[in-house]
């Protein structure tokens, strides 16, 4: 059953995990003295990855959410095999992670951090270094540098030094080297965590219309940004303490939350505070000042959504505001998150 | 070979990149020469009893002692040092996220410093012929072969300390002490003969005192194979010996640093 499942998705994990002890202070050498990693007195580690059981399709966008220490990079580091998973299986295109050789030939990572290029070198020497070592010949390497080079924009400024690059342009090599040996899953680890609006709109498009409608590779995006994740992914898991707490598509996240309906409120002319006009209410009200004095927008979050809201208009309009506009949204998607980050 | 010539050319640029420090290291041949070079007329014929067995010049000795250790140098340090580098500036992680061996990446990374100090040595012999008189007229297939053995040997020393550094970060106890006891008992700047016996029986179990030994022997004395076999015999021991030692550390090495998760830490 495994087998059939595992060769069928671009990765899939069962149950992965990963511990890791941590290094002791100094002084408990003397005081405690030396303690074997695995004996009944040794420190208990700390989980990164919880039992991870993970499952995308060739082709498919999978932005994986989480705040910091969720575990997404470790999960990431996993299935790039830079460290041994503690217990599970996973495999990637079918190749078990512990055939780290084969494995590397069909992925490509980017991260976030600048510092993994040769800064005193050109983009298109590291590019061409990176290729021989993804297996390309100098001829293949040189050829294939140039052509990412004219891909992500960056031809005009191939030969210069990496260290004069923008964050951006940092940014836009990270990927072409990913690309070298025409990966086929390329994780993505908080690619725009240093890009300005305009540098990460044209990533969002070069990630939409290159990399998955053109070229047809699957896609691991991690990212804090909810916007991001929701405009990029076809599916998202949100990680929480080393567990994949929830999966599915933005709707059926949404869905998840139950029959949870919001309303904005534009309110003018209220000199009472709104907080105490939503004292008892099955609802949470969030209220900001808007507009001139007295001008309000209220956002009610509730369950029994219809009955809250006529409760709350009621008390606004006897407390002599004036309700001018009252719209109906659904969830954000950062309500979801809060929710599965929250609870567990 | 596609792979090892790749990381000659990274080297080389970045060398090249340094373009002042690139030519200190020039300067420092000749000065350095210049220190022995008047030390060794200080020295005089007082020495010459334990200068015998290497044609008596101590200028000569330590010429070959100089040159030479740079060898030492490198297997000892490139690989715990390319290690190290790639681990701060962030780009072990990204060569190690290739197909490319973590083996390959450090002995290719020691390629360019093996080169530079074969030119640094060719720099020494010719600067100390021509403007110091030296004459090296030896044996010289028997100086290559001792050559190729001392770097075998000392890649598996250098391979251990790297090992050390993957897992340890900082401060590999190998480095240390190789060049510690190496400068002390060796034989780079005075011959063994003028320790204590017990040190000299010490420096006996280091590979660079019959490196150095053998080295001057045949560039100096031009001793014959046979003369110089026992050297060659010692070399070629501790090279069977530590090679699989190195490779096995290191395998254990890596598998560590992937458990703990630690490869590219620093």
């Amino acid at each position: 059953m495994y087998n059939r499942a595992m060769t069928e998705m671009a990765i899939w994990t069962e149950q992965l995990s990963k511990q890791f002890v941590l290094p002791r202070p100094l002084r408990t050498l003397f005081t405690q003295g030396v303690r074997r990693r695995n004996s009944p007195q040794a420190d208990a580690p700390v989980t990164a990855v919880d039992s991870v059981s993970l499952r995308v399709r060739p082709g498919e966008l999978y932005g994986l959410l989480g705040p910091n220490g969720a575990g997404k990079t470790t999960l990431i580091r996993l299935l790039c095999t830079m460290i041994v998973p503690s217990s599970g299986v996973g495999s990637i295109f079918g190749i078990d992670l512990s055939n780290s050789d084969q494995i590397r030939k069909v992925i490509g990572m980017t991260t976030g951090d600048e510092r993994s290029f040769y800064w005193r070198l050109s983009g298109r020497h590291n590019l061409e270094f990176f290729g021989v070592l993804y297996g390309l010949s100098e001829r293949q390497a040189a050829q294939r540098a140039s052509e990412l080079l004219e891909r992500v924009d960056l031809a005009s400024h191939a030969d210069r030094p990496f260290r004069t690059y923008s964050s951006g342009q940092k940014q836009r090599l990270s990927i072409a080297r990913a690309l070298l040996h025409h990966p086929r899953l390329l994780f993505l680890d908080e690619p725009t965590r240093s890009l300005d609006p305009t540098a990460t709109l044209r990533l969002h498009e070069f990630i939409e219309q290159d990399l998955l409608r053109d070229e047809g590779v699957t896609i691991l995006l991690t990212t804090h940004r909810l916007d991001e994740a929701e405009r990029l992914s076809q599916r998202i898991g949100i990680m929480h303490g080393g567990r994949l707490q929830a999966e599915g598509t933005p709707a059926e996240l949404r869905a998840r939350l139950g029959p949870t309906v919001n309303y904005r409120l534009h309110v003018a002319q209220l000199t009472s505070d709104p907080a105490s006009l939503a004292e008892g209410l099955p609802a949470v009200v969030r209220a900001q000042p808007s507009g001139p004095a007295g001008g309000w927008t209220l956002e009610l979050e509730a369950v029994d959504s219809e009955a809250a809201l006529a409760e709350l208009l009621k008390r606004i309009v006897t407390a002599g505001g004036q309700v001018r506009d009252v719209q109906r949204e659904q969830p954000s998607l950062e309500q979801v998150f809060q929710r599965f980050t929250q609870t567990s | 070979m596609v792979r090892a010539l790749a990381f000659l050319r990274r080297d080389l640029r970045l060398q090249l990149s340094y373009r002042f420090a690139f030519l200190l290291q020039f300067f420092g041949v000749f000065f350095n020469l210049l220190v022995f070079y008047f030390l060794s007329k200080l020295v005089g014929p007082a020495a010459t009893p334990y200068l015998e067995p290497y044609g008596g010049d101590y200028f000569a000795f330590v010429l070959i002692g100089l040159a030479f250790s740079g060898y030492f140098g490198v297997g000892l340090q490139s690989f715990a040092g390319t290690i190290r580098e790639a681990q701060t500036t962030g780009t072990l992680e990204a060569m190690l996220l290739t197909p490319t061996r973590l083996s390959t990446v450090v002995l290719s990374s020691s390629i360019y410093d093996y080169g530079f100090v074969t030119f640094q040595v060719l720099v020494y012999l010719v600067m100390g012929a021509l403007l110091f008189g030296v004459e090296i007229d030896g044996n010289l297939p028997a100086a290559l072969v001792i050559l190729v053995l001392t770097i075998v040997a000392m890649t598996a020393v250098g391979i251990i300390a790297a090992s050390f550094i993957m897992v340890l970060k900082r401060g590999d106890p190998v480095t240390w002490l190789f060049n510690s006891l190496g400068l002390l008992l060796g034989g780079v700047y005075y011959p063994v003969s003028l320790m204590p016996e017990w040190l000299q029986k010490l420096s006996w179990l280091l590979p660079i005192t019959y490196s150095l030994d053998g080295m001057r022997r045949a560039l100096l004395t031009n001793a014959s194979f046979a003369e110089l076999l026992p050297n060659i015999v010692a070399l070629l021991i501790f090279s069977l010996v530590l090679v699989p030692i190195s490779l096995a550390v290191f395998r254990r090495a890596v598998h560590r640093a992937k458990v703990d998760g630690s490869l590219a830490h620093f």
